[in-house]
């Protein structure tokens, strides 16, 4: 524990200097005294303290393994939620956007076979842009439109540590996008996966997949681990009952190396992955009638790979920096529609002190460079063809202990220079007082902003008539144009939310949150119809030109429960609802519920249930999505530790159910129907 | 007058603000936490009236890897049942005779079944952070809970010998094995 010694000069203006001297010198001998007292308290090893603790006491303690301020749950200002590795083993998910189906406030609607559509708190869709996704600190969102391609998010999940949801915006630290909501995924540490894992399974759906993991210690330093996935997946069954033809598979690999020497601590990792999809398309073809339109199926490939390393060092007085550097290729190729290839650079750095015995201040830059090399085609292009993407950030943000252990307030922004609105503010305060263990109460004000992305602001895209159009034009030939006005503005959002967490018991626990967004400048669509103009437009043009002249509000709560309700059976339960104006994107489920059921129903063999409802929804063309109920259901088999034998049975409920409808690119939805699996996990 | 009260407030002011609230003890390192672990059960299991080591010295012995300085930093020196405690590093263990406790470390956990039956039948406390230790026979084990620590007792293993574990101690543990 170091004390500060705070100085105090003293005053000389004396008048009576002979009665003054020994009061002087006594003060001076106090201060002395006081000084030598804090010198001494400075040198006291935090080891003197520890050994006197007693067993109760020591178990209180939260453990750090890097000098970084340990902060629980419970002391989070925003809506978070955790996923642990734990619940990811026994809900029975083999991809990530499923295992977000028990977050509150969060959507999760399938499109097809390899694609999703994700958000939290409204404005989903294939390309839904206000959410931000980090992998170990690596931010996956696409810098072709801001959003996530869901497909080629993904690790082995047995060695994900935890996946943390905060819903809200969480611009300060993490930045621009961040805007509903911020992902964060977080692979185990090296040292935590020393020994090898194998795992194997197959299915109706999962046609077969397979993954081997192995690491080693690296002397007293650290470890280092590898690994290697495949999967392969059926096709989905489209609206009108048909095969979809999208299936897909995928080959990943990657390692990662972590080690920690005094106060230095270092991670390097990396992974690659390749994988084909076969997609159905539908293209505007304004020389065929009846439908103007040309349906061709063909395989997507996606590849890539990153690396990432970072370096923490702590410093005195519990104070860390930290300086991370990561590169990162994608690589698309949609056939004769988007064949491009992302580059991207990003170098942050950190800096975390404590000062003036109340203030826990962090503040930090970054730059990240993006490079794009595109082959346009008939159905997409840019305007401007190239943008050398430069984005220059830097935030700081203070934590102040108003009432010790009991009253916080928090306050800070994120200041963000980019290639399409240039600079961007995104201020935030948050208070959160936690009278006692059991009770926490948080609120917050945040500004946060979507800034555009290069298929939002430049873009031009043909699409096919709609079946509405057709008719509408009399069976004359006729294109949909979506063009960006290459200056548009940034998304704003005002939030204001609160939240409480009660923490009953050690069994129970409940976490309510609430919201109201406020956006301004979203971005819409204005349709002007164009006449036929031979020979350069012999048909009907419906050119839609982006804006920012929308503006909505949506407002809501989200709730979550965990009930250890006997020793081996817990209740999870998570609830959200939400209302939107009427511009606000799409219309997302008033209402979903999440209940999932863990019981060790003897100390071998564990059954888990996860029933789930969403409610009726419309998409981005305003046609309904039918509100649904479903049932997962996962049998597990632990013979010896080693070894673990499961049998997932998922979406129980349904024939065949759509969950959502795409925008943009017209690709042929389709909809999952009941899958069953088996897995085979051996560790030695 | 005024000044000798104005100074003696300053010197009361000093009392309040020199000592200033600090809220931020550095949490502690993982290995210096179990450290400390390991002296309370230490402390709080008897040893049968032979192997006392009153007067002497309370051997540890940590069989495997070397654990971070900072784990053996917090044993060295320290009193237990009247002795200082000394800590050895181990490789065998046919080593550890004559010592009062033995820790195994993370790395010996390939070889967890043989080391155990060969220790539980001596007079020696097992103690590991490695995870099933308990259930494999380890009389106490550490685990994590959330991100704290707690452990667990194997009170079998523990009557096999003629050890004996404080009622303290078996309070708080998380998890008894064999009651």
């Amino acid at each position: 524990m170091i004390r500060t010694v705070k100085k105090m000069t003293l005053d000389r203006n004396d008048n009576d200097s002979g009665q003054l001297l020994p009061l002087r010198s006594m003060v001076a001998f106090c201060l002395l005294f006081f000084g030598a007292i804090s010198a001494q308290a400075a040198s006291l090893p935090v080891e003197n303290e520890l050994v006197q603790l007693s067993l109760e006491d020591l178990m209180t303690l939260e453990i750090t393994s890097a000098s970084r301020k340990a902060q629980s749950l419970a002391d989070t200002a925003a809506a978070a939620f955790v996923i642990t590795n734990e619940d990811i083993r026994r809900s029975g998910v083999t991809n990530i956007p499923d295992a977000l189906r028990m977050v509150p406030g969060v959507t999760v609607a399938r499109i097809d076979s390899s694609k999703w559509a994700v958000t939290a708190r409204g404005f989903n869709g294939r390309f839904a842009r206000k959410l931000l996704v980090l992998i170990d600190g690596r931010s996956v969102y696409s810098p072709l439109f801001s959003g996530i391609f869901w497909d080629v998010q993904d690790t082995l999940l047995e060695d994900v540590e935890r996946i943390e949801v905060i819903r809200g915006p969480g611009a300060t630290i993490w930045g621009a996008n961040a805007v509903n909501g911020v992902i964060n995924i977080i692979t185990k540490k090296a040292t935590d996966t020393t020994g090898g894992l194998v795992v194997a399974g197959a299915g109706n759906y999962e046609r077969g997949f397979g993954a081997v993991r192995y690491g080693a210690d690296i002397g007293d330093w650290g470890a280092v681990r590898a690994y290697g996935k495949y999967f392969n997946r059926n096709e989905l069954k489209a609206e009108d009952g048909h095969p979809a033809d999208d299936s897909w598979d995928m080959g990943r690999g990657g390692f990662r190396m972590d080690g920690k020497s005094g106060q230095d601590s270092f991670t390097l990792q990396g992974d690659i992955y390749n994988g084909t999809e076969r997609e159905t398309l539908t293209f505007s073809a304004p020389a065929a009638p009846p439908s103007f339109s040309a349906v061709r199926t063909a395989g997507t490939t996606a590849s890539g790979g990153n690396v990432l390393s970072r370096w923490t060092r702590s410093l005195a007085d519990d104070a860390e920096f930290s300086l991370q550097l990561y590169y990162d290729r994608t690589k698309r190729d949609i056939p004769q529609f988007l064949n491009i290839t992302n580059d991207t650079v990003d170098l942050d750095l950190l800096h975390r002190f404590h000062w003036g015995g109340r203030h826990d201040t962090v503040w930090g830059g970054g730059f990240r460079f993006i490079d794009e090399r595109m082959i346009e085609s008939d159905a997409l292009s840019f305007n401007p063809a190239y943008r050398n993407e430069k984005l220059y950030s830097a935030f700081l943000q203070d934590d102040i202990t108003l009432v010790q252990d009991t009253l916080h307030l928090i306050f800070g922004s994120k200041f963000e220079h980019n290639v399409y609105t240039g600079f961007e503010v995104q201020p935030s305060g948050r208070l959160i007082w936690t009278p006692n263990g059991q009770l926490t109460l948080w609120s917050a004000v945040s500004r946060a902003v979507h800034t555009p992305s290069r298929g939002e602001s430049d873009t031009q895209l043909k699409q096919a008539p709609t079946d509405q159009m057709v008719a509408g034009f009399g069976g004359a030939p006729s294109v949909i144009v979506i063009k960006g006005p290459s200056n548009l503005l940034a998304e704003e959002l005002m939030a204001y939310e609160a939240g409480i967490r009660i923490k009953a018991s050690d069994r129970f626990t409940v976490d309510l949150a609430g919201f109201y967004n406020n956006y301004q400048r979203l971005i819409g669509v204005d349709t002007v119809i164009n006449f036929p103009n031979p020979p350069t437009q012999p048909y009907f043009l419906a050119l839609n030109t982006l804006h920012n002249k929308d503006h909505g509000e949506t407002w809501g709560g989200e709730l979550a429960a965990d009930w250890q309700a006997t020793d081996p059976w817990r209740l999870i339960c998570a609830y959200s609802y939400i209302t939107v104006s009427e511009k606000s994107g799409d219309r997302p489920p008033a209402h979903q519920v999440s209940l999932r059921s863990q019981l060790e129903v003897t100390k071998h063999v564990e059954l888990d249930l996860w029933g789930r409802f969403v409610g009726a929804s419309k998409d981005y063309l305003d046609n309904s999505l039918a509100g649904y109920l479903n049932l997962d259901a996962r049998l597990g088999w632990r013979p010896v530790k080693t070894l673990e034998f499961s049998l997932v049975g998922r979406n129980l409920l349904h024939q065949r159910l759509q969950e959502y409808r795409p925008e943009f690119i017209q690709t042929l939805p389709s909809g999952t129907g009941r899958e069953v699996y088996g897995k085979v996990s051996w560790s030695f | 007058m005024k000044v000798k009260i104005f100074g003696i407030a300053v010197l009361l002011l000093l009392a309040f603000i020199l000592p200033s609230p600090t809220a931020y003890s550095a949490p502690p390192e993982e290995s210096q936490l179990k450290a400390v672990f390991v002296l309370n059960f230490a402390k709080l299991t008897e040893w049968p009236a032979n192997l006392q080591a009153e007067g002497g010295t309370f051997t540890i012995a940590i069989l495997g890897k070397v654990p971070p300085a900072a784990f053996t930093n917090i044993l060295k020196g320290q009193m237990v049942h009247g002795a200082r405690v000394s800590v050895r590093n181990i490789e065998e263990v046919a080593e550890a005779k004559g010592s009062h406790l033995v820790y195994i470390s993370s790395s010996e956990r390939h070889n967890l079944t043989k080391i155990i039956r060969e220790l539980n039948q001596q007079n020696i406390l097992t103690v590991s952070d490695i995870a099933g230790f308990c259930e494999a026979g380890g009389m106490i084990g550490l685990v994590p809970i959330q991100n704290r620590l707690g452990f667990e007792v194997n009170l079998a293993s523990v009557r096999k010998t003629r050890l004996a574990v404080g009622s303290q101690l078996l309070k708080l543990a998380k998890t008894i094995i064999g009651n």
